[in-house]
């Protein structure tokens, strides 16, 4: 029985999905959703159940609980929705003996929106030799060599595990480039699962935090890093009171942390960049500046707040 | 550049719309073109190898096998028609190790991804159904399977019709080809199915390969370690017929097919494995689908089965380490020492099989509370053995028991499920009305009645006639009746019935040996005792008296013997047909072993062999009986289609069916099964039946196999001639092909 092919509009949404190996329960009772457009970071240490739920998205793993669909169906066995997800595993496999022309061959028979002439072109960018057994080439070419691979699949989401890892400095920054512009034109959303927060800083705007099995946090990351600010100060009088932290129009502004060095003050405020400053001004500082925080900072932060040590959570 | 070759994209969604839809038709369920052009694009080498394997199998061992028969009468076209006969039937035996090698070798392919955690990961992640991909990639390899055979086929083709070294049977060898073919075909699906069975079970190659050993093995060697128990503790278990071939065929498929290597492999065997394959294959399918992912680069796929497989080896090491203890301790002692090897049998193999499926010896006592309660189970089972608790170790069937009694004879299989036979038997038994004595190395005991042969007086007592009574009067119901109501015939009483009574118990075979003719007895009612004295005596004398050439003739001597054979053979008419059965010839030649009927007319034959053996006389003349021609009905498939006349009866056989050559009881059958018979009925308790198959290009009859259905003159002879042109005016004309 043939399935139909229905044109892309949807997002994938995870539900309550639990997964366990053994006596390991790997996730417990997952729900997230991830939308078209934009690039979604999952992060979370070593074990923290990043692959597996990357895994699940593909339809690899087939959730012990729960659901992962996509625009609606079920991930699971679905060859048609499948078609448009392709997951890049942190260790890709390539045939044997296979060149990067083989696993082309390979995936144009699999993937109906492969495209020659992507491939072609990516193929240039990346001057590898397409004649040349994979297994001869080093840890970051065959990075790019699947990164190619899964480009030329035209897929409308791309799950990739660790996928920096191994790459160039400069390479990192043209592969990030090359999700960005497919992520500007509106034809992909990858999914980056990463232990490394830093390299995911720059790339993503949806960030999902795991941790044993379950998600933390899953927060756009301009709305993060809108909603708080790091404040340095000097006043001219004595500390202020932490919850006189207000707008002129009377708006208390919850201060997350607070540390005084010498006499400059440093505040994380929560509220709108105006807020924090309109709150700041306030006080009738000598000196103030406001910082803007690194997605690290961030999370240590929400964190905390949320009574997790940051620390111990990415290791 | 970077900007430039993604501002130059293609708009691909627009672009692929027509390409989604034309290969989103070609993708189904359960098979994916695409992925099979690949497959067999990437596994030519695989196809390669098998034709370079069959290359050196077929044509040139072919070759060789003729080269090295140069100037020698093996050269001959009968032999090498027996050759040819021999090669492409099913019962060459390479095509059996072929087609398990080949059938295994391919399952262990087409399964391996589900062994590479890296591969199944990347396989699972790709937009095909899973069982669409197994069964895809296993159709490129039976592909490539199939297609080794093409070269060596053409170059056997070439040979035959180009050299001339198979021309007389060029029509055998083009059709044996197929039969070949198409039984390795058969039996490489069984393996095939069975291989990737196991390995859908497993999560590495090594245990996948474990998994086939215990398929295709376990029972069979645990039923030889229950029988090795039952020899150990048992005084009166009768344990050879469990361990013959025809016992360990019915409980194993591999050991079937394997033991039939040297014998016939019908067309219904063939498809009959061809069939499991399937249903093996699709039973793996299934549990492929199933089966989680991640299990790839475990021992199972699935904890359940891993558990089975752990108590099924902690049983089976149980038995040996029983019986191990049991052969080397003595005395009163070997009890316990069993009960101790047991135990030590169940605990090393959990502890060993806990480390090698968990992978670490931190597990080795995974699930004790399984550990105990199945050794429990087994020193039970021991003890219930050792004590006979349940009382089997009886060598005097119980009535309860004894569910069937067997009246046998070579030819007439029959069971007879009289309780009160048994009861008289049983009787008869306790009451020391026979003897029984243990004999061999198995206890088995036998209650013969020879002696009552020999001293007939004792046919007399009471049970005897009564339990003839029973066993003819079933034996007539059941076999004799249609007999004679089909063929009308009247038996002399020049033979008799010779068989046994089996009283089979669950554990005990016993034999009971009688002799007596069932026809007269049930119709004369004469139950009495000169007339079982006559009975043994002809029964006596229808033993066939023979000349066996073994190592007395060089194979020149038996060639010059068969060619005057020949010659006297197509010389006898139908008067010479009525001549006496003078006895038989005989001889091993080419390790095949050949039995030819001789008959009083057949001088020539006698003086060759007189000569032979220094002017020593052939006996002809102990016995003899008269083949007084009744009828000759020809069957097409089974249906009774005309009839024959005496005179073209005895122009068939002496010029076609039995054309001189020689015949062997290894014959093969292929997968042709004859369609044309003749049956003649004479006078006597023999019937003859003659069989033909049309042959392979249709041309007319390839062979004829004449048989005798009293197993007294057994003849099986091929020509694809002289007999096809004369039985081809016998056929209807609706009939021919």
């Amino acid at each position: 029985m043939n399935e139909q092919y229905t044109p892309f509009t949807g997002e994938i949404s995870i539900k309550n999905v639990t997964k366990t190996f053994g006596r390991v329960r790997s996730l417990d009772n997952v729900t997230a959703t991830i939308r078209q457009g934009s690039i979604f970071g999952l992060i979370g240490s070593n074990g923290a159940g990043k692959s597996t739920l990357l895994r699940i998205m593909a339809g690899i793993y087939r959730p012990d609980t729960g659901s992962v669909s996509y625009d609606g169906e079920d991930i699971w066995e679905n060859t048609a929705r499948k078609q448009d997800i392709v997951y890049l595993s942190d260790d890709q496999f390539f045939f044997t003996h296979g060149t990067i022309e083989d696993m082309a061959n390979y995936y144009r028979q699999m993937y109906i929106n492969w495209s020659d002439e992507k491939y072609e072109r990516l193929r240039a960018v990346f001057n590898l030799e397409t004649d040349r057994k994979i297994s001869t080439f080093s840890k970051g070419m065959q990075k790019q060599a699947s990164v190619l691979l899964a480009l030329s699949c035209c897929p409308k989401y791309l799950l990739c595990d660790e996928t920096f890892d191994g790459l160039d400095p400069v390479m990192r920054q043209f592969v990030k480039r090359l999700l960005a512009e497919e992520v500007a034109d509106g034809t992909m959303t990858p999914v980056i699962a990463s232990h490394n927060m830093r390299e995911l800083e720059d790339i993503c705007d949806h960030i999902g935090l795991l941790h044993k099995g379950g998600i933390l946090f899953d927060r756009e990351v301009d709305a993060m890093k809108t909603s708080i600010h790091k404040v340095q100060m000097v006043l001219p009088g004595e500390e202020p009171d932490l919850g006189s932290f207000r707008t002129p129009e009377g708006k208390s502004l919850h201060v997350v942390s607070y540390k005084k060095s010498g006499s400059v003050l440093n505040l994380i405020l929560r509220g709108e960049r105006e807020e924090a400053e309109a709150a700041v001004k306030a006080k009738n500082p000598v000196f103030y500046e406001l910082i803007p925080l690194t997605l690290e900072e961030i999370f240590i932060c929400e964190m905390e707040e949320k009574g997790y040590d940051f620390n111990s959570i990415i290791g | 550049m970077i900007l430039t070759a993604l501002s130059a994209k293609t708009n691909a969604d627009t672009e692929n719309t027509g390409v989604r839809t034309r290969l989103l038709g070609s993708h189904n369920d359960w098979f994916v073109p695409g992925l099979y052009k690949n497959e067999l694009r990437r596994t030519w080498s695989a196809g390669l190898l098998f034709a370079i394997i069959l290359f050196f199998a077929l044509p040139v061992m072919n070759l060789m096998v003729f080269s090295n028969r140069e100037n020698s009468f093996e050269n001959h076209p009968e032999y090498v028609l027996d050759y040819l006969r021999s090669f492409f039937s099913t019962a060459n035996p390479f095509i059996t190790v072929y087609a398990c090698l080949g059938g295994m070798f391919c399952a262990m392919v087409v399964a391996e991804y589900l062994y590479d955690r890296r591969k199944t990961n990347f396989i699972c992640s790709l937009p095909v159904k899973r069982q669409a991909y197994l069964l895809t990639k296993a159709a490129a390899n039976l592909t490539w399977s199939v297609l080794a055979w093409v070269p060596s086929i053409v170059l056997m083709l070439l040979v035959a019709l180009l050299t001339g070294t198979m021309r007389p049977h060029t029509g055998l060898v083009i059709g044996g080809c197929f039969v070949l073919m198409a039984s390795w075909f058969c039996l490489h699906l069984y393996f095939f199915g069975l291989t990737l069975l196991a390995c859908s079970f497993c999560g590495t190659g090594a245990m996948g390969g474990c998994m086939l050993l215990m398929l295709g093995g376990y029972i069979p060697v645990t039923v030889l370690s229950l029988l090795g128990l039952a020899d150990m503790t048992f005084s009166n278990i009768n344990t050879s017929y469990y361990l013959s071939e025809e016992f360990f065929s019915s409980i194993s498929g591999v050991f079937r097919i394997f033991a039939r290597i040297a014998y016939m492999k019908s067309f219904w065997f063939l498809l009959g494995c061809a069939a499991l394959g399937l249903l093996l294959a699709a039973a793996a399918v299934w549990l492929t689908v199933i089966r989680r992912s991640e299990k790839a680069g475990t021992p199972f796929a699935f904890d359940r089965v891993r558990d089975i497989v752990k108590y099924l080896l902690m049983g089976l090491a149980a038995l040996l380490g029983g019986m191990l203890f049991e052969a080397m301790s003595s005395g009163g002692w070997s009890f316990i020492w069993m009960l101790f090897g047991c135990i030590c049998g169940a605990v090393l193999c959990w502890m060993l099989c806990n480390t090698i499926f968990y992978k670490t010896p931190k597990m080795m006592f995974e699930g004790k509370r399984g550990m105990v309660i199945l050794t429990v189970c087994l020193m039970l089972f021991s003890g219930l053995s050792r004590f006979d608790i349940l009382g089997l170790d009886n060598y005097i069937p119980s009535t309860v028991m004894t569910n069937r009694i067997e009246l046998q004879n070579r030819d007439m299989p029959l069971t007879i499920r009289d309780k009160s036979l048994v009861r008289m038997f049983n009787a008869m038994a306790k009451n020391g009305q026979t003897l029984y004595e243990k004999y061999g190395p198995a206890a088995t005991y036998r209650y013969p009645t020879d002696k009552y042969m020999y001293d007939y007086e004792n046919w007399s007592t009471e049970e005897i006639p009564q339990m003839i009574d029973i066993g003819c009067t079933v034996w007539k119901t059941n076999y004799l009746v249609p007999i004679a109501k089909n063929i009308d015939m009247l038996y002399s009483d020049w033979v008799k019935f010779v068989g046994a009574l089996t009283a089979r118990e669950d554990f005990a075979d016993v034999y009971f040996e009688a002799a007596f003719d069932a026809l007269e007895r049930a119709e004369r009612a004469m139950p009495d005792s000169t007339y079982y004295a006559r009975v043994y005596h002809n029964a006596r004398l229808a033993q066939s008296k023979g000349l066996d050439a073994n190592g007395n003739l060089t194979a020149a001597q038996l060639r010059h013997v068969l060619e005057v054979y020949r010659e006297e053979m197509r010389a006898m008419g139908a008067d010479a047909m009525q001549q006496m059965y003078s006895g038989t010839f005989y001889f091993h030649l080419d390790n095949d072993y050949f039995e030819f009927p001789m008959y009083a007319a057949y001088d020539g034959v006698a003086d060759a062999i007189r000569e032979v053996f220094n002017g020593s006389a052939m006996d002809y003349t102990n016995y003899s009986y008269e083949k007084n021609f009744v009828r000759a009905e020809v069957y097409y498939r089974g249906r009774v289609i005309g009839s024959l006349t005496e005179a073209e009866l005895t122009a068939l056989v002496a010029e076609g069916a039995i054309s001189g050559q020689y015949n062997t009881y290894d014959t093969p059958l292929t997968l042709v099964e004859p369609d044309y018979a003749v049956e003649v009925q004479y006078r006597v308790t023999e019937t003859e039946t003659y069989y033909y198959a049309v042959d392979y290009e249709g041309k007319g009859i390839a062979y004829e196999t004449v048989g005798n259905s009293s197993g007294d003159v057994s003849t099986s002879e091929y020509d694809e001639h002289v007999s096809a042109a004369f039985f081809w005016g016998c056929v209807p004309a609706e009939f021919q092909q």
